[in-house]
């Protein structure tokens, strides 16, 4: 009780310095853990968004996983527990093939993904991403969870200030950010006569089939150099860039 | 000396009352729920022949919440509308009110206490369900004899009250994080209908994304309707997108 007090009160102490010196939820989990890539993502039923990544390989991974539909931290929030993949190659590239082989060519071996929790629901997830394989110890594992409510109490706070149905500047505007993704999802869902959320998914299909990211084609759509029709690209298993083996 | 193993019956009891009040922290909490089985709990504990709980709603008004039968009930709301008793009591003083022969207490409560023989009761006590300086409400336990002072009763009740306040406070807590995190989602929902809005527009009236969004925007003023209505009507296809491009025009 009184070791997790203390534990506590440092992961407290690491948070409150991070924000004077303008830091994220994501700094100062990657302080707290000393584990390098680190990301925050806000998500409901319908999406999700950053809110803040510790580095490049962070941001890279949580987009690859919004690009793919699948991965670690999505499972989080679906089944709302803690999504645990110590050794990512290892008999796992089943459950996310085409994530894992990606995050595997970014270097990245050990995926934690934890759950934010705000009162019984969850808002989003914290994904702890780390280039060697292996459990956490003891001591990462117990800071790990009190980290993890740390975030979920640093983004209810943000949001506190703020009007219920406008979200807090400090949450870094995870729907902006993919602005041109919901955008041309919009657009193709009046291409195709399909609801946005189909829209959608045909959006990721093609950027699978053509290698690309979301973003980009995505962008393609809005700036009106590529359409969408009907019958358009189908996705084929051997386009993704990678070896299912 | 009660024999040992009606002491080891007891002490399971008194257990197994804590442990349902414990358990409905961590369960599906229904605060009715808890509060009722607690108020059987102190029968079942022979701590009373009957039991109420009142609990202060948001303004402050005192409600009955749970009785262990329909006596103790009728006696809460009749404490209640005569602005007069036990509970009404603990809950303004904070502290335990004890009455050992409510024969004697005519003058201290000239409308409950005959009320209370009446209904068949002898004596009363009521304790205040509180955290720290907050009162949340009291707790009555009624019984048919007179009642000698029992320090170690008036402890087991008042302890039971104050593990079922600890639930009702976290139980709060728990219900407004709940609703900030919809909140939350609900905002986060909001800003991708409108981008999603912007793009059907866009496409449809072959318009620029910001020109989509002063359209939208337009609309919003117009119909005197929030903009984020007005997107998530558009995305779930209630609102008609030729609408919004012929009201343009």
């Amino acid at each position: 009780m009184s070791d997790n007090t203390d534990r506590v009160a440092r992961v407290a102490s690491v948070f409150a310095r991070h924000r004077r010196a303008r830091g994220t939820p994501c700094s100062a989990s990657a302080d707290v853990l000393q584990i390098a890539s680190v990301g925050v993502a806000l998500m409901s039923a319908r999406h999700n968004g950053p809110v803040c990544n510790s580095d490049e390989r962070s941001f890279a991974l949580d987009e690859l996983q919004f690009s793919l539909g699948e991965g670690p931290s999505l499972d989080a929030f679906a089944q709302h527990e803690a999504i645990v993949a110590p050794e990512l190659g290892n008999g796992q590239l089943g459950r996310w093939p085409a994530f894992t082989a990606s995050a595997l060519e970014h270097g990245t071996h050990g995926i934690f993904a934890l759950p934010l929790n705000a009162g019984t629901k969850c808002i989003g997830v914290l994904t702890l991403y780390r280039d060697v394989a292996g459990a956490l110890s003891p001591e990462q594992q117990a800071d790990s969870l009190v980290v993890a409510d740390a975030v979920a109490a640093s983004i209810m706070e943000s949001q506190s200030s703020n009007e219920t149905d406008v979200l807090a500047v400090e949450l870094g505007d995870p729907a902006s950010h993919r602005a041109e993704v919901h955008q041309a999802s919009g657009m193709v869902a009046v291409q195709l006569g399909v609801p946005v959320t189909d829209a959608e998914v045909r959006l990721r299909a093609h950027a699978y089939a053509a290698d690309r990211s979301v973003v980009d084609i995505a962008r393609d759509i809005v700036e009106r150099r590529l359409r969408l029709i009907g019958d358009g690209p189908i996705p084929t298993s051997g386009s993704g860039g990678y070896d299912t083996g | 000396m009660p024999p040992p193993q009606d002491e080891t019956r007891r002490e399971a009891q008194i257990a197994d009352t804590f442990v349902k009040i414990v358990d409905s922290l961590v369960d599906e909490f229904d605060i009715i729920d808890m509060l009722t089985g607690l108020t059987v709990g102190c029968v079942d504990l022979g701590l009373a022949t009957a039991s109420g709980i009142l609990l202060a709603d948001e303004d402050g008004k005192l409600r009955v919440m749970a009785a262990s039968n329909e006596a103790a009930k009728l006696l809460e709301l009749f404490q209640l509308q005569n602005d007069e008793g036990p509970c009404l009591e603990a809950f303004a003083t904070g502290v335990p009110v004890v009455h050992p022969d409510l024969t004697t207490a005519f003058d201290r409560w000239p409308i409950f206490a005959p009320e209370a023989v009446r209904a068949g009761f002898r004596s009363v006590q009521a304790f205040p369900l509180r955290m720290r300086s907050v009162a949340l409400g009291a707790m009555n336990l009624f019984s048919s004899g007179t009642q000698a002072p029992d320090e170690q009763a008036g402890h087991l009740a008042q302890t039971l009250a104050d593990v079922a306040s600890v639930a009702i406070l976290q139980d709060q807590v728990v219900r407004e994080s709940d609703v900030r995190a919809g909140q939350l989602q609900h905002a986060l929902d909001s800003r991708v209908a409108i981008e999603q809005a912007k793009g059907m527009l866009a496409e449809r009236a072959n318009l620029e994304m910001d020109e989509a969004f002063t359209s939208l925007r337009n609309h919003a003023r117009s119909t005197q309707t929030l903009l984020t209505t007005i997107a998530t009507q558009v995305v779930d296809g209630t609102l008609e997108i030729d609408e919004i491009v012929a009201a343009n025009r």
